[in-house]
């Protein structure tokens, strides 16, 4: 139509000069774009200002170094493998529930009409739970992992526990440490209850871990026991003895003068007076060791010091030669202290303030997110996959497993590991779960408290000092690598099944 | 041939009983229908500690608060209460509006940052960008959602509230109080200084509900962005067509056909962005401050307005005080660790209705164009 220009004069409010309309849409154009641009300028200057105040304390000493309440010796490893730990036990979790959820809600959609009803009711109920926030979760975490309400007691004396083996540790007359297998946690009266000679012992193996070899010529001694053994091996050093203090008396410069010894003449003295006793014990370099820093500490020293030295220098020979001759010898009556190995497995209800809960919390937060994803990757596959199946006879889970199912893996994949990023980034449930605590090294059973990422960023952030800000900002960009690879392998994910596809 | 051979042999090794493949299936769709249940037993979890621990708060017979004496708090104290003072001594007050106050002050600042910067940014995405620069920018917009929140929190406390609310790089002197003219200086003879502030307009705290609001705005950015544009690109195309046929402008198209035509997902996108904003935690654990907002006793009602109102000052929202509660300051079993699941209880409350109510609109919007 002719008069439908913008001149003609038509409706009176249309009317407006094409320049004008045309400035406006420029106008509003470049107004959309700087809130486009100004949300980027954003995450620059976040990167650049973290970047700027992190970089400088980053290193390989700070990503390996345990947590300390020193900021110049703190590192990140402890939270490190404390994030990947209930990374990966929110994953094992997650994924299960999520997946086996979202398949029965998009593939097993019910004829009846109340479980039509409990159908839709579940569905709506996941997008409602993606909305909740993240510090309910931790507080259903705490109640429902870490106390279980209550019903196995309170979190340090639970009534059931697996992988954890208790022993009494015994201090053996060598000095070293001797494990008698035990009933179970200590009770008040149960604690200093008297040796039992005919249980089997452990000793310590060399890698520091308690159980060891057994122990084959143990022996049981009472206190009373062990002075005349004492005395007697005192008896054998007397030539020893005897020589040694000859050694330091001929050291004086004159009956009432100082000592003088330097390292030639120290050596002589313990030396000869070392060749002049009778040893069990064949490596007496230790021995000569302590002898000779005792005998150099003396150079200068006055008559009563010498008394002294050389009551030092036959209690050195005689635990030296007591170790030797009589090893594990455990003296009868001592109070053992009950300790407890726990294996990585140790499980106890209730859980406690450790991994597996905190794992299990970052669980419920991720779980309608992992629903939601592998929901829509089910929905992206065509339905004509699912009727080929059931065309061929193959029943409903066999249509399932074998063409929607792996169909739509990449996008399940993807939809988790976002999911998963998503925990290891949540600081909230963690907090409200694990408190506060300061912990220095990482988990190491299931049971064991842990610090994660966000957890130990967040307590750097809350300390006043800038050398605390500096290391959170080391942390934030650790944080931020772990966050970006796991970004990368979704992505690369991604571009591979729409490649095959 | 050997492939009839196959044809034939196939089928038979395959064969499996009927009965058992039966049994399998149902006992897949056991398991399938236990992952179901749990999702289920979370909500009612959820539901069933924080209302019976809020019931257990409103005991009759009260509780030992951390100074060993006996509280009693009654709901109605507590939902139409505007005192909250549970960790000082003295006569406490469990009115949950002044939390609800500071969640809000957080939650508006966040808004008027995000929602209209996001808006109009996902008006640009998706009616003004071309399709390659959109495929660069959304993917940066996306690192920005999955930035984790302890970052804005650690954002806000190190560069919003010191170089943008304080301007900390801008310090002046101090004015001697006592002597006109004069500056205050240290024991060595230096001149004290202090940050001049936004143009000396506030005085801003260190901690303040304007700096933790902003971050949690540019936390919201993203949500605001992807689900508006989502909403936006949703509208067919014979909308904006018809629009240009009729001789409309871009502009005029954007604004007068296509944000009403996805008004609906638009006001869903704000609602869940709002809900976001009500229920995040770190960002205000950090930047906010632990002070409860005071609605009452500050003198005149204006007195009291513009406390209410304060955005330069410390604020303890909800979830700062469920924070600061399981973090250590109050014993297990005292009146003020049960005050925190009642505040949870409401915050629970406030947002599931904020997500219901968007998702039932997001919902119709979709059935709309579908």
């Amino acid at each position: 139509m002719p008069d439908a220009t913008p001149d003609n004069p038509k409706p009176k409010h249309i009317v407006r000069s094409t320049n004008k309309r045309m400035r406006s849409n420029v106008l509003f154009n470049s107004i959309c774009f700087g809130a486009t641009l100004l949300a980027l300028i954003i995450l620059v200057v976040l990167l650049v200002s973290i970047l700027t105040q992190g970089v400088g304390s980053l290193s390989f000493r700070f990503i390996g170094a345990l947590n300390s309440s020193d900021p110049h010796k703190a590192g990140i490893w402890t939270s490190l493998v404390g994030t990947l730990v209930i990374c990966l036990i929110c994953a094992l979790s997650a994924i299960p529930l999520g997946v086996g959820t979202a398949i029965l809600i998009e593939e097993f959609k019910p004829r009846n009409r109340y479980l039509l009803w409990l159908h839709a009711i579940i569905d709506t109920n996941i997008r409602n739970l993606a909305g909740v926030p993240s510090i309910v979760y931790g507080i259903l975490g705490v109640t429902a992992f870490a106390t279980m309400f209550g019903l196995f007691g309170s979190m340090n004396s639970g009534n059931f526990a697996v992988g954890q083996t208790w022993y009494d540790q015994y201090q053996g007359e060598d000095k070293q440490l001797y494990y008698v297998p035990a009933d179970g946690p200590p009770n008040d009266e149960e604690t200093g209850k008297p040796a039992d000679p005919s249980m089997t012992l452990y000793v310590p193996s060399a890698s520091g871990d308690r159980i060891g070899k057994v122990a084959t010529d143990l022996e049981w001694v009472t206190a009373e026991d062990i002075e005349p053994r004492v005395n007697a091996i005192e008896e054998e050093l007397a030539a020893f003895i005897k020589v040694f203090r000859a050694g330091i008396t001929d050291a004086r410069e004159s009956r009432r003068g100082p000592v003088r010894v330097d390292q030639a003449s120290a050596e002589s003295i313990v030396d000869k007076a070392i060749q002049a006793g009778t040893w069990k014990n064949p490596d007496t370099s230790v021995l000569r060791g302590k002898l000779l820093e005792l005998v150099l500490g003396l150079d200068g020293k006055a008559g009563g010091d010498l008394i002294k030295a050389r009551k030092i220098a036959i209690n050195i020979a005689v635990d030296s030669e007591y170790a030797a001759r009589m090893p594990n010898v455990i003296t009868k009556g001592a109070a053992p202290v009950r300790v407890d190995t726990k294996s990585w497995y140790h499980l106890a209800l209730p859980f406690g303030r450790g991994v597996l809960a905190g794992g299990l919390t970052l669980m419920l937060v991720i779980l309608p997110i992992v629903i939601v994803a592998s929901q829509e990757a089910l929905r992206a596959v065509p339905g004509s996959f699912r009727q080929g199946a059931l065309a061929l006879g193959s029943t409903k889970w066999q249509s399932v497993s074998k063409t929607a199912l792996p169909a739509a893996i990449p996008g399940i994949c993807t939809g988790t590991i976002l999911a998963l990023s998503r925990a290891i980034g949540e600081a909230a449930p963690i907090l409200v779960l694990g408190g506060t605590g300061f912990i220095t090294s990482p988990p190491r059973n299931l049971m064991d408290s842990f610090s994660a990422l966000p957890m130990t960023i967040f307590q750097w952030t809350k300390e006043p000092e800038v050398e605390y800000k500096t290391i959170a900002a080391a942390g934030i960009i650790v944080l931020l690598i772990v966050l970006l690879s796991f970004n990368a392998i979704a992505i690369y994910i991604r571009q591979r099944a729409s490649k095959h596809q | 041939m050997s492939d009839a051979n196959t044809d034939i042999q196939l089928p038979l090794s395959k064969k499996r009983s009927q009965t058992a493949q039966k049994i399998r299936e149902r006992i897949i769709m056991a398991s399938l229908i236990f992952c179901a249940g749990v999702t289920v037993t979370i909500t009612l979890g959820i539901v069933f500690i924080l209302l019976t621990q809020t019931l257990e708060f409103f005991n009759p017979e009260g509780h030992m608060d951390g100074q060993g004496n006996v509280s009693v708090v009654s709901p109605i104290d507590f939902f139409f209460g505007l005192e909250w003072n549970p960790l000082l001594g003295g006569e406490k007050h469990f009115g949950v509006w002044p939390l609800i106050f500071g969640t809000m002050k957080v939650a508006i600042v966040a808004m008027i940052f995000a929602l209209p910067v996001g808006l109009i940014s996902a008006i640009w995405l998706s009616e003004y960008a071309k399709p390659k620069v959109r495929n660069i920018i959304k993917p940066i917009i996306e690192v920005l959602a999955g930035v984790p929140t302890v970052v804005f929190g650690f954002f806000a406390v190190t560069f919003i509230t010191p170089y943008l609310l304080r301007w900390e790089w801008w310090r002046v002197k101090i004015p001697d109080p006592e002597n006109a003219g004069q500056y205050l200086k240290d024991d060595a003879g230096n001149f004290l200084t202090e940050p001049a502030g936004l143009f000396g307009l506030f005085d801003v705290e260190v901690y303040n509900a304007m700096g933790a609001g902003l971050a949690v705005g540019i936390m919201c950015l993203p949500i605001v962005i992807s689900l508006s544009e989502d909403a936006l690109r949703a509208v067919p195309r014979a909308l904006r067509e018809g629009s240009y046929g009729l001789g409309a402008s871009k502009f005029e198209t954007s604004v007068r056909v296509v944000v009403p035509a996805a008004l609906s997902g638009i006001s869903a996108a704000f609602l869940l962005a709002v809900a976001r904003a009500v229920g995040e935690t770190m960002i205000v654990a950090l930047a906010a401050g632990a002070s409860p907002t005071k609605l009452i006793g500050q003198g005149s009602l204006l007195d009291n307005l513009t406390s209410a109102a304060a955005l330069d000052e410390s604020v303890l929202p909800m979830t700062g005080y469920i924070v600061k509660i399981f973090t250590g300051d109050a014993a297990h079993g005292t009146v003020e660790y049960y005050s925190s699941y009642a505040v949870a209880a409401t915050l629970f409350i406030i947002t599931l209705t904020l997500v219901i109510f968007g998702n039932i609109i997001q919902q119709r919007f979709r059935e709309k164009y579908d």
